[in-house]
């Protein structure tokens, strides 16, 4: 065995020019899906993070039916135990209460329908960005100056044409009636959370005085939860939902709450399929055509090879071996390559300003940082070897296909 | 029994539509230990009667039986096993795979074989020891003269203790000093181990050499004559 090893590494290195060409090209394939791998990574991983990050939360808890219908007569009193609950279980980092209710912001000229968001300013914080997105005045908590304070975007103030210490009145439906419950608020900050489509329509509030505006007692509509790990949260809400169904309380998962970021993100995952695809097809064209040119120059000698006993079950092992080498150095000079190419890049991210807009949109951000698993980069690199092993079988048995009379007879 | 029994053996090949006749019915008996030369001008059929002999080619008619086994009746398989285990081969050239030093193709018909590592490189030095190169084993075939490569051919070719060895026109690249070395050390093979050569040769050195003589003309053998050496 060792000796066939050893005859395949030679064969490989025989035309050594050929044969780093071809490492060279699936080396930089393996690059290629790599990188790409590590940019949809991220890619993702903004949109959900983002979408976590900005307002959802890893789990949320709602009254069983604000879900369908957010309005606020399904605003709820939290149980006694809850705060105490959640403060003490070991996979919950943080936690904030909210009170979020459709609403009217007016000003002299112009009135916006958006989300009132009541929040404990100092819990918020721990959960969401709104605290780190200020880009003028100050936070909820610094407000000082008399009058009530709320935090609009930019995108907001741009568009009702009002900043930071001006006046604007919020109206909305009060719990338990019908009446419109209104106030005035001067605008304390003015914040970027870089998600265009949420900041158009999201103002933040002291939960104190939405409470009281619209009568809402110490009801919430929502208590937002931020896990230490992500992927707890199916199995935390699983456990609280049991906990709190029977207080007509409703607990889900950011995977429930926006089925549509995990569907998409999964959806994307296959769509860039066809994609490294055409890298590992044209990997294994590479193989192919070095194999049959290497075949083709040696057939006097698998002649003699198969004339002194050499059955076509070793032949095609040897044509295998010799590929899987060539496949294994491209793996993992493309893995060593594409995988520090990624961490490096990944560590000071890819500055995307130039089309910050439209991501903005999509709820991704400036800059973004490629990252890659090993189990993504063993996979890419496994794919590598299993097509150089898949698409060196035709040279192979055109190999062992050969009359060992007519191979001999060929210049040697 | 023969070792060798060829009956009325005819091989056609086609070129183009033109059918040519390369052996037209020959008959021949080879017995174990012989060191025999079947001779011939170029075109005669000698080569494709070596060839069929080793299994390597199918006659178009008649048979061949090697130690009693019809070669015709063979699958490839069954074939590549004759081969491996029954039949030696040495070409005019280019009969060594020039990425392996000469220990490692001596050794190559053992890996195919399934002899350990160990007895394989034992048997390989031995026999490398016996045709002169022991000091080469190491060296790879395009490092080393054609008569040495030849030498080598013939140590892979006996190491596995074949019943017949079939040697295509061994001596045709060498000069006359180094084809006499090589054909001395083929008879020594044979006088000491009996093991069993047919040559296929224009080489009146060869000719020479053999004990006996078969010339082939036009696919037909013209003459058959044993001589004492």
């Amino acid at each position: 065995m060792k000796i066939l090893l050893r005859l395949a590494w030679r064969n490989v290195w025989r035309n050594k020019v050929r044969t780093v060409i071809l490492i060279c090209a699936m080396t930089a394939g393996l690059v290629g899906v790599l990188f790409s791998l590590g940019l949809t990574n991220s890619w993702l991983d903004q949109i959900r993070e983002n979408a976590v990050r900005t307002f959802a939360g890893h789990i949320k808890i709602h009254h069983a039916g604000y879900f369908d219908r957010p309005i606020v007569t399904h605003a709820y009193s939290a149980p006694d135990s809850l705060a105490s609950t959640l403060s003490a279980h070991p996979a919950v980092r943080a936690w904030a209460p909210r009170s979020s209710v459709q609403g009217l912001l007016s000003t002299a000229s112009r009135s916006r329908i958006v989300t009132l968001v009541g929040i404990d300013a100092e819990r918020e914080k721990q959960v969401s960005v709104i605290a780190d997105a200020m880009q003028e005045g100050g936070y909820l908590d610094e407000w000082k100056k008399p009058g009530r304070p709320i935090l609009i975007s930019r995108k907001l103030s741009e568009r009702i044409g009002m900043g930071v210490g001006k006046k604007v009145v919020l109206m909305s439906q009060q719990f338990g009636s019908n009446e419109v419950g209104s106030g005035a608020f001067r605008i304390a900050g003015v914040f970027d959370t870089g998600n265009v489509s949420f900041d158009e329509n999201h103002v933040y509030l002291q939960q104190a005085d939405v409470q009281q505006m619209l009568q809402l007692g110490d009801r919430v509509t929502e208590t937002v939860l931020m896990l230490h790990e992500m992927e707890e949260s199916e199995e935390v809400a699983l456990e609280l939902s049991s906990a709190y169904e029977g207080e007509g309380l409703a607990v889900l998962s950011w995977k429930e709450r926006m089925p549509f970021v995990d569907k998409s993100m999964e959806l994307t995952r296959r769509m860039m399929v066809p994609y490294y695809s055409v890298f590992y097809i044209a990997m294994a064209f590479g193989i192919v055509n070095t194999l049959l040119m290497a075949i083709g120059e040696r057939t006097h000698e698998i002649g003699v090879m198969m004339a002194v006993g050499m059955g076509r079950k070793w032949l095609i092992f040897l044509i295998l071996l010799e590929s899987m080498m060539i496949a294994a150095v491209a793996s993992v000079l493309g893995c060593a390559v594409g995988g520090g190419l990624v961490a490096w890049i990944g560590a000071t991210g890819i500055d995307l300003s130039a089309m910050a807009e439209g991501l903005a949109y999509m709820g991704v951000s400036r800059v973004i940082y490629p990252r890659l698993g090993w189990e993504e980069m063993t996979v890419a690199g496994a794919a590598a070897l299993a097509v150089a092993a898949a698409f060196s079988l035709y040279p192979a048995w055109r190999a062992a296909r050969m009359e060992p009379v007519e191979a001999i007879r060929s210049v040697g | 029994m023969s070792l060798i029994e060829v009956s009325r053996v005819t091989k056609d090949y086609l070129d183009g539509k033109t059918v040519i006749q390369a052996l037209r019915g020959v008959d021949l008996s080879i017995e174990k230990g012989e060191f025999s030369a079947v001779a011939g001008p170029s075109g005669s059929g000698k080569t494709t009667l070596l060839n069929l002999i080793g299994g390597l080619d199918q006659p178009t008619g008649g048979s061949i039986h090697l130690d009693g086994i019809e070669l015709s009746v063979l699958k490839p398989r069954q074939l590549h096993e004759m081969r491996l285990h029954h039949i030696g081969f040495v070409f005019q050239a280019y009969n060594l795979i020039p990425v392996l030093t000469a220990r490692e193709n001596v050794e190559f018909t053992m890996l195919l074989q399934g002899v350990a590592p160990r007895e394989r490189k034992a048997r390989a030095l031995e026999m490398l020891e016996e045709v002169g190169l022991a000091d080469e084993a190491n060296r790879r075939p395009p490092a080393m003269s054609g008569g040495q490569q030849q030498r080598v051919a013939v140590a892979r070719a006996i190491v596995t203790k074949p019943g017949i060895v079939l040697a295509d026109e061994p001596t045709a690249n060498l000069d006359s000093t180094t084809g006499a070395g090589l054909l001395d050390l083929m008879q020594n093979l044979n006088r000491e181990y009996g093991v069993t050569f047919l040559f296929s040769t224009h080489d009146p050195m060869v000719m020479e050499y053999s004990r006996r003589l078969i010339r082939l003309r036009d696919g037909q053998i013209k003459s058959d004559e044993t001589r004492s050496t």
